[in-house]
């Protein structure tokens, strides 16, 4: 178990909801994977459609934590209304806050989310914010009352893992006391085996798991990679070297490794 | 009165509250949360919470997102 914002949980895999095949993949995924917290975005929708009650149930009936996100948000005053939107229906204080500065890239803007998170974090939501690899900005975020950061590992959704190890093992270094989360751009298991290694305290995967050709086994993967580099990080790690060192004792070699054994 | 819905003009018998205003349009028992000229309305002031004209106003659901 580990603490999560004043919440207990098991897992530290954090699973995002879109681009499943079916509500029932996503269901069997999110069960697979071991997860406790998943990710939710809102949309407009029309009376006719009604499929945001449907998805609700399916998310209540896993009973995990639900973290809103202000997804698509690209300024401060839309990422705050979505906030509070999402609190006023999810009942919860939660909010993994993305004000992107890029439609390309979707890259955060670091500038708008520093000034959302201040704005949010005064208002007592416990704020999860989606940021780059920056330590100066992570920095700026604790500053203003966060306890949680979720670097980009790649842009999102793009599945190139963790592009910048130094900048992020800055992070995880510098900022000993932060709740840690590579929230963005794994692609493969060992992504996440890899970040939970480094000392994060987990990872927040969606489109690896979603777009798999079998979500529900990748997404069992992932829960296994997140324990197997957390066990990893806790026993703590050998050194690598630059020069070979025999792992097979040296004492007792056998008569012919001896000097002018003929 | 004209209200704007989701960024869409609809005409409505004025004046109404946002419960009526709901129940026109058929959201009834949806699982939704409604900003008024971007302001976030608690459920519980559904009921009092009038709606004029040119307002602006969103209903958001639950999606899926990561």
């Amino acid at each position: 178990m580990w603490t999560l914002a004043d919440r207990s949980i098991e897992s530290r895999l954090f699973l995002g909801t879109a681009r499943y095949p079916s509500p029932e993949v996503l269901q069997h995924s999110i069960k697979a994977s071991g997860t406790n917290v998943v990710t939710v975005s809102l949309r407009r929708e029309s009376a006719q459609q009604n499929t945001g009650n449907r998805f609700w149930d399916y998310l209540r009936q896993t009973g995990c934590h639900i973290l809103p996100n202000t997804a698509g948000c690209l300024s401060v005053r839309e990422a705050i209304l979505t906030a509070h939107m999402s609190r006023e229906l999810f009942q919860t204080n939660w909010i993994k806050l993305e004000v992107i500065g890029n439609d390309d890239t979707l890259q955060p803007d670091p500038f708008g989310t520093v000034e959302a998170a201040r704005i949010l974090c005064s208002e007592g939501f416990e704020v999860f914010p989606y940021t780059t690899d920056d330590l100066v900005v992570a920095e700026k975020l604790l500053s203003v009352g966060c306890r949680i950061i979720m670097p980009w590992g790649s842009p999102i959704g793009s599945g190139q893992g963790l592009r910048n190890i130094e900048a992020l093992q800055t992070l995880r270094h510098r900022l000993p006391e932060a709740t840690l989360v590579v929230d963005a751009g794994i692609g493969r298991p060992s992504h996440a085996a890899q970040a939970l290694e480094m000392g994060y305290d987990a990872v927040l995967v969606n489109t690896a798991v979603a777009l798999a050709h079998d979500p529900v086994r990748m997404a069992q993967a992932f829960g296994a990679a997140v324990e197997a580099g957390r066990l990893g990080y806790e026993a703590g790690m050998m050194q690598p070297s630059s020069r070979a060192q025999a792992s097979s004792p040296t004492v007792g070699l056998p008569f012919w490794h001896q000097e002018g054994a003929h | 009165m004209q209200v704007r819905i989701n960024g869409q003009f609809r005409s409505f018998q004025g004046p109404t509250t946002i419960e009526g205003l709901l129940e026109d349009l058929g959201y009834r028992n949806h699982f939704v949360a409604v900003a008024l000229n971007q302001q976030c309305i608690p459920k519980q002031q559904f009921q009092e919470k009038l709606v004029k004209d040119q307002d602006e106003i969103e209903i958001l659901a639950p999606m899926a997102g990561g």
